[in-house]
């Protein structure tokens, strides 16, 4: 009889430690939380807000232009736009940082032609560009028309974080070059700048969110720190991989693997299943 | 087959295609299963590719589990314009590429059991043609204007 009690006992304890112990865990997820929640909002602030105002006040201006200021009011237009782009960015980013945060991304595969879609690209980093005097270098291999199945937009939003990345951390003049690169199974995707580049241990780190390798650039730089991440997520969506070289004051880059990305051809090749073949067989 | 006419479509794994225009959809299966669903009153067809049996209830119903995926294709054929009755269905896939996955999860076999059931037990769509199970993986491109659907043996297990 005693000796039940006694196992009881023990019982009861180890139950009460194991008790203790996940609350201590929760408690640590919370104040985890806790913090995102304050860095989040704070990053919020400076990516959202700022671009809203300038927006505000750009087209202030442009409502009182008299009527002989078209160039004056082209210029402002101008300047609208590339904060709306940029604002547009930094949402798209916050959003697809939220719903990987949820893990509810999902994958909707269609025909991508790269060439198109680096057009776009270029397109929406080219503000960036021109303010830093930059040189962008991009090569697609091999240069015919390529159609791959994948996710457009997310593939779109890891080039534009990549590159911009690259933009960001570069000197004014310096050179981003960017190759694409389709084999039979994969697509590699290379991103090379001339930045301030990293030491090993800021690499380990890059890809965890808000971080921001240097806290001095963090005031000279626009972001939010969440780009990496997001093209850590959406690569790993895509069932892909990113890795990073770099060391300092030589610059980064950053490769990207997105495997299963199959032009068409590989599909309907000529000696498939349209050619007549002994092992074909109809259904 | 004049391919002039058609359009081609690769099928994603965890994806479903069916359009009003002809077609040649082709993708690759292991484990995985394909049905291929054939209106022969319209002469229009879709397909879809799973990966899984059943659908926990769990995260989105996607057309990657076999039951959510039959589900949408008919729905998909239904607002074409198609009705139950004029639908005949191919299934193609279910092998046992892996050797584990042949001795504990049976999972091609479980992928063609959920079709079997749904298909004709509970949608009373009859499967007219099938190519399931076996060690190898299969290349199959449906022509979604004549129904016909063509099969290659593949070297090595895929998907």
């Amino acid at each position: 009889m005693n000796e039940t009690t006694n196992q009881q006992l023990i019982r009861l304890k180890e139950e009460n430690r194991r008790l203790e112990k996940q609350l201590e865990e929760l408690n640590k997820k919370l104040l985890e939380a806790e913090a995102f929640k304050s860095h989040f909002i704070s990053n919020v602030t400076n990516e959202i807000v700022n671009p809203f105002a300038s927006i505000l006040g750009l087209s202030k201006s442009m409502m009182t232009a008299e009527e002989h200021q078209k160039e004056e009011v082209c210029h402002l237009a101008g300047l609208i736009y590339s904060e709306a782009s940029f604002l547009d960015f930094q949402l798209n980013n916050t959003f697809t940082a939220a719903k990987l945060e949820a893990g509810e991304v999902f994958v909707e595969v269609s025909p991508v032609e790269l060439g198109q879609l680096m057009e776009e690209v270029l397109e929406s980093v080219h503000p960036d560009q021109e303010r830093k005097q930059m040189n962008i270098n991009f090569e697609l291999l091999p240069e015919s028309p390529l159609y791959l199945h994948t996710d457009r937009e997310k593939l779109k939003l890891i080039l534009i974080n990549l590159i911009s990345n690259g933009i960001k951390f570069s000197d004014n003049g310096k050179s981003v070059r960017i190759t694409l690169k389709v084999s039979e199974k994969n697509l590699e995707i290379q991103v090379a700048d001339e930045g301030i580049g990293m030491d090993e241990k800021e690499v380990g780190k890059i890809f965890d969110r808000f971080h921001r390798a240097d806290k001095r650039i963090h005031s000279l730089n626009p972001g939010n720190g969440l780009g990496l991440a997001v093209v850590d997520g959406l690569v790993h969506v895509l069932d892909g991989s990113v890795t990073v070289k770099s060391s300092p004051g030589k610059g980064s880059t950053f490769i990207v693997s997105l495997p299963e990305s199959l032009s068409e051809s590989d599909f309907f090749d000529e000696d498939g299943l349209f050619a007549k073949d002994e092992e074909q067989e109809f259904f | 087959m004049n391919q002039g006419e058609y359009s081609k479509y690769y099928l994603y794994p965890g994806s479903l295609f069916a359009d009003r225009q002809p077609y040649y959809i082709t993708t690759l299966l292991g484990s995985c299963v394909s049905v291929c669903l054939y209106d022969r009153r319209q002469h229009i067809g879709g397909m879809n590719h799973f990966l899984l049996p059943m659908w926990n209830g769990k995260g989105l119903a996607s057309p990657k589990y076999g039951n959510i995926a039959v589900q949408q294709l008919v729905e998909r054929m239904h607002q074409l314009g198609s009705r139950t009755p004029d639908l005949i269905a191919k299934v193609f896939g279910g092998a046992s590429v892996l050797e584990s996955q042949n001795n504990v999860f049976f999972i091609g076999d479980r992928n063609i059991r959920i079709v079997q059931e749904l298909l004709e037990k509970e949608m009373h769509i009859k499967i007219v043609a099938s190519s399931t199970g076996g060690n190898l993986g299969r290349k199959i491109v449906f022509d979604t204007l004549t129904g016909e659907v063509r099969q290659k043996y593949l070297g090595n297990g895929k998907t």
